[in-house]
């Protein structure tokens, strides 16, 4: 991937492995609560990774970069989990763990307009692989063509993702949209 | 443009992934109307709204890794079984599903190479043996643990490529010469059955009908009926026996055909056939010639006991390796 830094660490050594955790952590947790909607199980998913990764010591097999590879387990594991959960496309169950989160990082929330806010919750009535790869795509910005290589789908499937995607957004905003559009149209014009 | 090819393209300029013509024809697009302009703006908005609503994760990176190292130093104290047992179901479901799928996509892949990828077709035996019925009318008898190779248009063809042990029935064609090739040594036949059992020590060709020709390199030579041929790796000719007994069909008519046969060589195939470990302990023994049909058994204990019937001086004894014979 273009977008990473070339790391000239060894993951088989303890500093080399701490460095590789500190560095994705984070940004596989939210990955991982961006299809779970769970950051509780998100920790899970991503720490029981590192373990299995630390157990197993060796990172010869892997040929993608690592990080990709890392987003590529989460993601496996984060389907798994649902799968195994019969939790998937249960939307009330997801808007009931969003209403929960919510409150958690009501703070966090309070920064956010109305309309935003509604498409948060918008955000999680995705299915999960359209909700995967809008992560990548708006969150880690990655190009369809980096997408479509880390899921091992074709770059047309990413897009037809996408679209999908787009249309169930924006159904869901379907109240706010020709009030923001009249806005913008009218800054765009001037 | 239609509706769907729209959006696809709306979607890629916003995320800056369209090409420069393609740039072109969606601002000429949005310019159109402002119904367009309105689906354009709606659209970016979403996907800019959305980007800042990345999730933060609520854990510093100093928090997890603690949470790491105490999890890594719990799954060192902890019994491995453990760990095993709560998952057990999932490894078994795991497992019959991998074992579908596996089956599966073996079907898939034998439909594909005869359909529409015509390129090889491997017919792989583990503990069982099949009979095959190639595409010419040929019939191979494939013993346990063997593999045979074709092409799918076999009939211009008839090359077969063999690991392990198969009696080929040939149907004689004089435009298409059929082969067998196992390991460096070709086996071409001139309308005939023969026997093919190859290892890595040597290549067995035995004849029951007909004609075969057997080449390795430079050296060949020519088995009719009843004659044989054993190559092993250093040797630069080779040469022929007669066909001193019917015990390499074993696999094929389910008996142990025996004519005055030593008995070492009925217990080389015993130990084959069944992967057994039986040894022979003393020289006249090895040597006392064994007549008779034994019937294929669920264990070779049965068919010892048969032999050994009419051979009374022999004792069979049962040690932890294996069965000793005196």
């Amino acid at each position: 991937m273009e977008k990473e830094k070339t790391i000239n660490i060894d993951p088989n050594t303890e500093a080399g492995f701490e460095y590789l955790f500190k560095t994705y952590f984070r940004e596989l947790h939210a990955y991982a609560f961006s299809l779970l909607k769970d950051w509780d199980t998100g920790e899970e998913i991503v720490q029981a990774l590192f373990l299995k990764l630390w157990e197993k010591n060796d990172w010869t097999n892997i040929n993608t970069s690592i990080k990709s590879y890392l987003y590529k387990c989460v993601y496996h594991d984060s389907l798994n989990f649902m799968r195994r959960e019969k939790i998937h496309l249960r939307y009330q169950a997801l808007t009931a763990h969003t209403l929960k989160n919510e409150t958690d990082d009501a703070s966090n929330k309070l920064k956010l307009g109305e309309a935003e806010r509604h498409l948060d919750m918008a955000l999680n009535k995705l299915p999960e692989k359209c909700r995967a790869i809008f992560h990548l795509s708006r969150f880690e910005h990655l190009k369809y063509q980096e997408i479509a290589n880390q899921l091992e789908i074709s770059i047309k499937t990413v897009e037809t993702h996408m679209v999908k995607a787009l249309r169930i957004l924006r159904k869901e905003m379907q109240e706010f949209l020709p009030f923001i559009v009249l806005v913008l149209i009218n800054l765009w014009k001037r | 443009m239609k509706q769907d090819e729209r959006e696809d393209l709306l979607i890629r300029y916003i995320l800056g992934e369209a090409s420069e013509s393609e740039a072109r024809e969606i601002t000429a697009w949005i310019n159109a109307s402002e119904a367009n302009a309105r689906r354009f703006e709606q659209t970016k908005f979403i996907l800019e709204t959305s980007e800042q609503l990345a999730q933060v994760s609520p854990l510093t990176e100093g928090v997890a890794w603690d949470r790491f190292k105490d999890k890594r130093v719990a799954l060192k104290n902890e019994p491995p079984v453990r760990t095993i047992a709560l998952f057990n179901n999932w490894f078994r479901i795991a497992a019959s599903v991998l074992l579908v799928t596996g089956a599966a996509w073996v079907g898939y892949h034998f439909y594909n190479l005869k359909t529409q990828n015509p390129e090889f077709v491997v017919v792989t035996t583990n503990d069982s043996v099949i009979t095959k019925t190639l595409p010419d009318g040929s019939v191979v008898y494939l013993n346990k643990k063997s593999s045979v190779t074709y092409a799918a248009d076999f009939k211009s063809h008839r090359d077969v490529k063999l690991v392990g042990e198969a009696f080929f029935d040939v149907v004689h064609d004089n435009a298409a010469p059929f082969t067998v090739h196992a390991g460096n040594v070709v086996i071409r036949d001139i309308g005939t059955a023969f026997n093919v059992s190859s290892n890595t020590q040597r290549i067995e060709v035995i004849v029951e009908k007909g004609i075969v020709e057997v080449s390795r390199k430079s050296a060949s030579i020519r088995l009719e009926k009843q004659e044989m041929v054993t190559i092993k790796p250093e040797d630069v000719q080779l040469h022929k026996e007669q066909v001193k007994d019917l015990l390499y069909n074993y696999y094929r008519t389910n008996e142990f055909v025996a004519n005055h046969t030593p008995l070492y060589r009925l217990v080389d195939m015993l130990n084959e056939a069944y992967h057994a470990n039986i040894s022979i302990e003393n020289k006249a023994v090895a040597n006392a010639p064994i007549s008779g049909t034994f019937p294929g058994s669920d264990s070779v204990e049965g068919i010892l006991n048969a032999i050994i019937e009419s051979t009374p001086e022999i004792r069979i004894v049962k040690t932890r390796d294996g069965i000793v014979l005196k």
